[in-house]
């Protein structure tokens, strides 16, 4: 009697194209024949095209069902999906519940593709070199993931990327050389295990990214970054100083945030005149607080909390009033009295001096002065005898 | 009328419709011309399977045509119409014959049922049981059906 392994592998594979293909991968476990008559890719064609209809719209929307399967499927389904499905995508900005699993193949058929954002899908594995061939993009996004490997240096290819985020993965080795990237704006390498170090990056950048990585190296830049305004350093292992030329190599800063690193050194330097946020708390800095903070205009938050200074609270830092959000100067080594400027900042901001030697007025020595709002304005005024 | 011999020298005398049904039987009909008396030789299909064959396409000699886009129609197998269904209540054997032989004969329509009848037979199985009911031997290293479980963790629960 005939068998059903009789049969040409043309007609297994006819008889297969019938089970969708949601199903029909199971059956790659019968035999060592049939699993290559169904991972053979004119398979995957047909057993697609029996199924599944080609996507008609190009943008942003949720996946559909195969859409989440092609991040299942056998390479060879990828490949073919990607080709014959969605090849026309402009944009594609999926959210996939815990898909964990890699970047599908055939990346490289949606030579369209302007936006690529794929966050919080729990993606393994690294960036595939497809991605290369995008030279569209203008987004990429692989945020949030449980990717690794190095970062590879082609993404700087990649000239019409302007925003580029990979934080929050565990992307290991050096930061690439991205300096031909003429439009990136936006550079994300938070939260991962990259090391210095700080390579030269466009002019063009916006904002810089590179908190929470081992970078184990110094604050310094190859190069001066004339439009930066954000700057986000903190957790980084940096070592050794603040460039004195802060204020030369980053003209447009507005935040900078360089706290938890082992900076060490004297805060008495030229800031870029339009910071709006200066955060290096839990550093090593040493030295006075210096006046010419009081001319930063813009300036609504100061941490320096955690630190080595010493000496008293310049005056001048009153002249920040105004604008002033949240000031913390607790865990230092300064003394001397509070101006009544600074203490009168109180009134608007968040404010933190305490863990301190300051003198007050009142019978009170060396006390911890710890103001928090209004509240507690009003109970230490009273007690210290400022209003 | 057309002649037809199947490889055990069994004639069959069919009507022309029930011939042209075979694109194979029809291209050579328009080859040898209508004049021609001499039997048509399929030594690829046995006398039993032929007569299977010929009664299938009495049965749908009055179909109308298919439309050209049913190629790229979403096919499901559950489509069968009753008449094919009960056609198709046959010994493993003799459904597999019949595959190879619509193949052979190219009778789409025929072929498309064979298929999608043994594709039913297969769907909503475990692979363990698919195996036994077509005598499928696992011939894979206990390291390969790993490696493959493990890509189809996906599909299991399907």
């Amino acid at each position: 009697m005939l068998q059903f392994l009789d049969l040409p592998d043309e007609l297994l594979q006819q008889i297969f194209s019938c089970i969708s293909p949601r199903q029909v991968l199971k059956y790659r476990q019968l035999c060592r024949r049939l699993n290559q008559c169904l991972l053979d890719p004119h398979f995957a064609i047909t057993n697609l095209r029996l199924h599944f209809d080609r996507r008609t719209s190009l943008s942003n929307e949720q996946p559909s069902e195969q859409d989440i399967l092609w991040f299942q499927w056998p390479q060879v389904y990828q490949t073919v999906y990607a080709k014959h499905y969605i090849s026309d995508l402009i944009e594609l900005q999926w959210h996939l519940e815990s898909i964990n699993a890699p970047l599908p193949k055939g990346l490289d058929q949606l030579f369209q593709l302007q936006t690529l954002v794929l966050a919080q899908c729990e993606l393994i594995g690294g960036i595939p070199s497809e991605i290369r061939q995008l030279t569209n993009l203008h987004t990429l996004v692989l945020a949030n993931n449980m990717l690794d490997g190095p970062i590879p240096s082609w993404i700087g290819d990649l000239e019409n990327l302007k925003h580029l985020d990979l934080r929050n993965n565990g992307f290991t080795g050096r930061i690439p050389l991205f300096d031909q990237m003429l439009n990136l704006i936006h550079l994300d390498f938070g939260r991962n295990n990259l090391v210095g170090p700080i390579p030269l990056l466009p002019a063009c950048l916006i904002s810089l990214f590179l908190d929470h990585n081992p970078l184990n190296t110094s604050f310094s830049f190859p190069t001066h970054q004339p439009n930066l305004l954000r700057l986000h350093l903190h957790n980084c292992q940096l070592s050794g100083s603040i460039p004195s030329d802060i204020s030369i190599m980053f003209p447009s800063l507005q935040f900078l945030n360089a706290s938890n690193n082992s900076l060490s050194g004297s805060l008495s330097i030229t800031f870029p005149a339009t910071l709006q946020s200066l955060s290096l708390a839990h550093n090593a800095l040493t030295g006075p607080i210096p006046a010419s903070l009081g001319t930063l205009q813009n300036l609504s938050l100061l941490n320096l909390s955690n630190n080595e200074l010493s000496r008293g609270i310049p005056e001048e830092l009153g002249h920040l009033q105004q604008g002033m959000r949240y000031l913390n100067l607790s865990n230092n080594r300064l003394s001397g009295t509070v101006p009544k400027s600074v203490i009168a900042m109180g009134k608007a901001a968040w404010m933190d001096i305490s863990g301190n030697s300051f003198e007050v007025v009142g019978g009170w020595w060396a006390v911890q002065l710890w103001l928090r709002g209004m509240y507690l304005w009003g109970v230490c005024t009273s007690g210290f005898g400022y209003a | 009328m057309v002649k037809i011999t199947s490889s055990d020298n069994q004639e069959f005398t069919i009507s022309k419709e029930i011939a042209n049904q075979s694109v194979l039987i029809k291209n050579m009909l328009e080859d040898v011309g209508e004049s021609d008396d001499q039997p048509i030789p399929l030594p690829n299909v046995s006398g039993a399977i032929l007569q299977k064959v010929i009664e299938y396409a009495t049965m749908h000699k009055d179909d109308p045509p298919p439309a050209p886009e049913d190629e790229t129609k979403l096919k499901t197998s559950e489509d069968i119409e009753e008449r094919d269904k009960e056609f198709m209540q046959l010994d493993q054997g003799t459904m597999f014959e019949i595959i190879l032989a619509a193949n052979y004969l190219d009778m789409k329509n025929l072929l498309d049922l064979g298929c999608k009848t043994v594709a039913n037979m297969i769907k909503g199985k475990s692979v363990e049981e698919v195996r036994k009911l077509f005598n499928i031997v696992n011939d894979f290293t206990p390291e390969e059906e790993e490696q493959i479980r493990k890509e189809n963790e996906w599909c299991e629960d399907r």
